[in-house]
């Protein structure tokens, strides 16, 4: 239990400090619509979002979130339903304990 | 100048317009589409303008609608934009994609998620290839309009050593150059040539009564009048000397060469010159005519139409003499 609630430390570009909230906030986002697109079977959107994950994450600093994005956007085009809720979860728990330290 | 950013994820947009503003460039076109970025560019319309303040463009391969694959081609068949440096971005590393990306005009590629360092590297590079590229295109500008101006040059001053200053038409040694080139081709074809010799009559008493620059303007008129009497492309004439001038027409029989004669004459006449008070300037022409063969040269064409000449001129002037 100690573990699930560790904090997860990022370093960030201080000049990005001003994009990061937002940033995040649309990733929540993202698990929602994700989540969704799931119970309707939208397998195209999920594919999309996580492109877009895959494409942003680490240019901010959050590798995780661009190799979530990867596997996720395997997961839409193998149709592997279980395999995108298990990253969607992962992706929900490290915004959770998520904490930047900015340079 | 500014650089356009394509690209459907606001994330990533806002991203790269954050990393370029600290690289310095503060003027930035953001576009979420291919459509909204041929709309900023200006070529949505057909004889739009076209904006030429974006010196590089960031557009994303996997964009909804028209991809940017497409967009990039569509960019690249406009005259202006063919040079503007356009790096393609994309999430993925397929050889197709990148292929084709390249074969649209695209100068190179950053794989997503961009870093600052190689966006910036990325974007240096693109940017002094395409100075490098205005510099050689300035050059090349300036070496043409530079060959241009030579050649017209060469043009006046060849045509300037080709004409009489005074009177405008050909000068003796074009005439020279002129008639030996066409006797030769008259000996190939076997064809009949001839050649027209014009003196001014009385010239010098106009001179010593009229003045030179009288004289000098009845030279200019008559040689107007004799190149009138010319019709056909290869007819030629110049100013032989003094008030002389030769005429050398090709494929013309002596009868023909004899209408054009009288039309040379009756046009002086017609210009009805006046000199010393009362008296009006007319020419005296001998012509001569021959098919050019071994025993003879153009030399000799043109002795044969002095000779004539000095027939009219011994006949009482203003006639025209055929041998």
């Amino acid at each position: 239990m100690a573990e699930e609630t560790e904090k997860i430390i990022v370093t960030i570009d201080s000049e990005l400090s001003g994009l990061i909230p937002g940033y995040l906030i649309n990733r929540r986002s993202d698990i929602e619509k994700v989540s969704a697109a799931l119970d309707s079977g939208e397998l195209e959107a999920i594919r999309a979002i996580g492109h877009q994950l895959k494409g942003s994450g680490g240019g901010y600093g959050f590798d995780f979130i661009t190799n979530t994005g990867t596997a996720i956007e395997r997961g839409a085009k193998e149709k592997n339903y279980e395999e995108i809720r298990r990253h969607i979860a992962a992706l929900g728990d490290y915004l959770d304990r998520l904490e930047m330290v900015y340079d | 100048m500014s650089i356009l950013i394509v690209e459907d994820s606001e994330d990533t947009s806002l991203l790269l317009n954050r990393f370029l503003e600290k690289m310095g460039y503060n003027n930035v076109l953001l576009a979420g589409s291919a459509e909204e970025a041929i709309d900023i560019i200006g070529l949505s319309k057909k004889g739009g303008t076209v904006n030429k303040d974006i010196e590089l463009i960031l557009m994303d391969i996997d964009l909804p609608g028209l991809d940017g694959i497409r967009a990039c081609q569509k960019l690249k068949s406009d005259l202006w934009y063919k040079d503007i440096p356009i790096i393609m971005l994309t999430a993925g590393t397929s050889d197709i994609s990148l292929e084709d990306a390249f074969k649209a005009g695209a100068i190179d590629y950053i794989v997503k998620p961009v870093k600052m360092l190689e966006l910036c590297a990325r974007i240096g590079s693109a940017l002094g290839l395409k100075q490098e590229m205005d510099r050689r295109k300035a050059s090349e500008r300036e070496l043409e309009t530079l060959a241009r101006q030579l050649k017209e040059a060469n043009r006046i001053l060849t045509n300037l050593s080709y004409i009489d200053g005074l009177t405008g038409v050909a000068n003796r040694r074009y005439f020279d150059e002129y008639s030996g080139q066409e006797w030769k081709k008259a000996f190939r074809e076997h064809s009949f040539i001839s050649v027209i010799i014009v003196d001014i009559d009385y010239f010098k008493q106009f001179n010593d009564t009229d003045g030179h620059p009288a004289g000098d303007e009845c030279l200019r008129l008559v040689a107007g009048a004799l190149s009138d009497a010319l019709r056909r492309p290869g007819d030629f004439i110049a100013r032989y000397g003094g008030e002389e001038f030769v005429s050398i027409l090709p494929n013309t029989t002596l009868d023909g060469a004899a209408i054009i004669g009288e039309t040379m004459r009756t046009n002086v006449c017609g210009l009805n010159i006046r000199f010393a008070q009362s008296k009006t300037t007319t020419v005296s022409i001998g012509i001569a005519g021959t098919i050019p063969g071994k025993s003879k040269t153009i030399q000799w064409l043109i002795s044969e139409a002095g000779r004539a000449l000095h027939t009219a001129k011994k006949s009482g002037k203003n006639q025209v003499k055929v041998f």
